[in-house]
């Protein structure tokens, strides 16, 4: 074989290892080997490199790898939540506080009418029902001190 | 449980399944990062940050791309920024010409006893940054050529090219190991 045709075995070799070559790409490959022992020992060769890389690499962190990665997130998780805006953060307590003062409302409404006796908005909400001629009927001191 | 099933679990909250996840996946971003940088303490720190990074992107991980090869992109993306971060901070603080090559073992003085796997990582970690790249996900990782492509963005006749200059470096510098296979 001549320099260029070593040359081109040489590149069809390495190319083989991988890319799967065209079929006369192949045989023209296969007729090489068969042919010279150097392009064997070639062969031979990065194949025992490609093994050895292959085989020599390391594939875990240290112990606990796992643990470590869970504590580094929570605790980006807390400092993301104490770092919030303001405006953020009054959203995200809103979301959470507005459903118990919606049922503690709802609760208070409720007892508020059964105190009552009637159903009324002021009842519901606890004011004092004063007709306006209980107002003008009173001494005005003591309309003042009830105010 | 699936890895899609995970991702959607941990999508929801649920930390036992990310953890899965990180167990499950630990190898493969380790082969990466430490094919790429060595077994030094910057490894694990840029692993944590893949698994973070993953974890903050959970949303937008839509399954276009299994798990596996998703984890490896952003270990890939982790360890090419840490080589580059190194090599910005040996420019500023030494005057020294960069040698990123002065603290690994030479392959040519292999010890008689112990694993190869340090004289290994040190022939790797040797070579220039997009030369180890195709390596560590050819070789190491066992992608096929076109998933080392679609990893790293460039053509497959740019991996194939670029894989067949490594061998060759690579040929030269392990030649006192791999007679012994």
């Amino acid at each position: 074989m001549d320099s260029r045709m070593d040359e081109r075995m040489h590149e069809l070799l390495i190319k083989s290892l991988d890319w799967e070559l065209a079929p006369a790409e192949q045989s023209e490959l296969e007729s090489a080997l068969a042919a010279s022992p150097e392009l064997r020992r070639e062969r031979d060769e990065l194949l025992s490199i490609r093994e050895l890389i292959g085989a020599g690499s390391a594939r875990r962190f240290g112990p606990l790898f796992a643990e470590r990665v869970m504590n580094t997130i929570r605790s980006a998780r807390r400092e993301q939540a104490v770092g919030m805006p303001f405006f953020e953060l009054l959203q995200y307590m809103f979301r959470r506080v507005a459903i118990v003062a919606a049922m503690v409302v709802a609760i208070l409404l409720v007892y508020n009418l059964n105190q009552g006796g009637s159903v009324s908005i002021a009842s519901a909400f606890g004011a004092k029902e004063t007709s306006i001629e209980e107002v003008l009927a009173a001494p005005v001191e003591e309309t003042l001190e009830e105010l | 449980m699936t890895d899609q099933e995970l991702v959607a679990a941990a999508r929801d909250g649920d930390d036992d399944a990310f953890k899965e996840l990180v167990v499950r996946y630990e190898p493969v971003v380790a082969a990466t990062i430490i094919g790429m940088l060595g077994d030094c303490p910057e490894a694990e720190d840029a692993g944590q940050e893949t698994f973070i990074s993953f974890y903050r992107g959970l949303k937008d991980f839509r399954g276009e791309s299994t798990v596996k090869t998703y984890l490896t992109r952003i270990a890939m993306n982790h360890a090419i920024n840490e080589i580059r971060r190194k090599k910005r901070k040996n420019k500023v603080f030494s005057s020294a010409p960069l040698d990123e090559s002065r603290d690994i073992p030479d392959p040519r003085s292999k010890r008689p006893e112990g694993p190869d796997i340090e004289l290994i990582q040190g022939a790797i970690a040797r070579l220039d940054e997009e030369f180890r790249s195709v390596i560590v996900l050819r070789l190491i990782d066992g992608y096929s050529t076109s998933e080392t492509a679609e990893i790293l963005g460039i053509p497959v006749g740019t991996v194939l090219s670029r894989l067949s200059r490594a061998q060759q470096k690579l040929r030269r510098m392990l030649k006192p190991l791999y007679g012994e296979i």
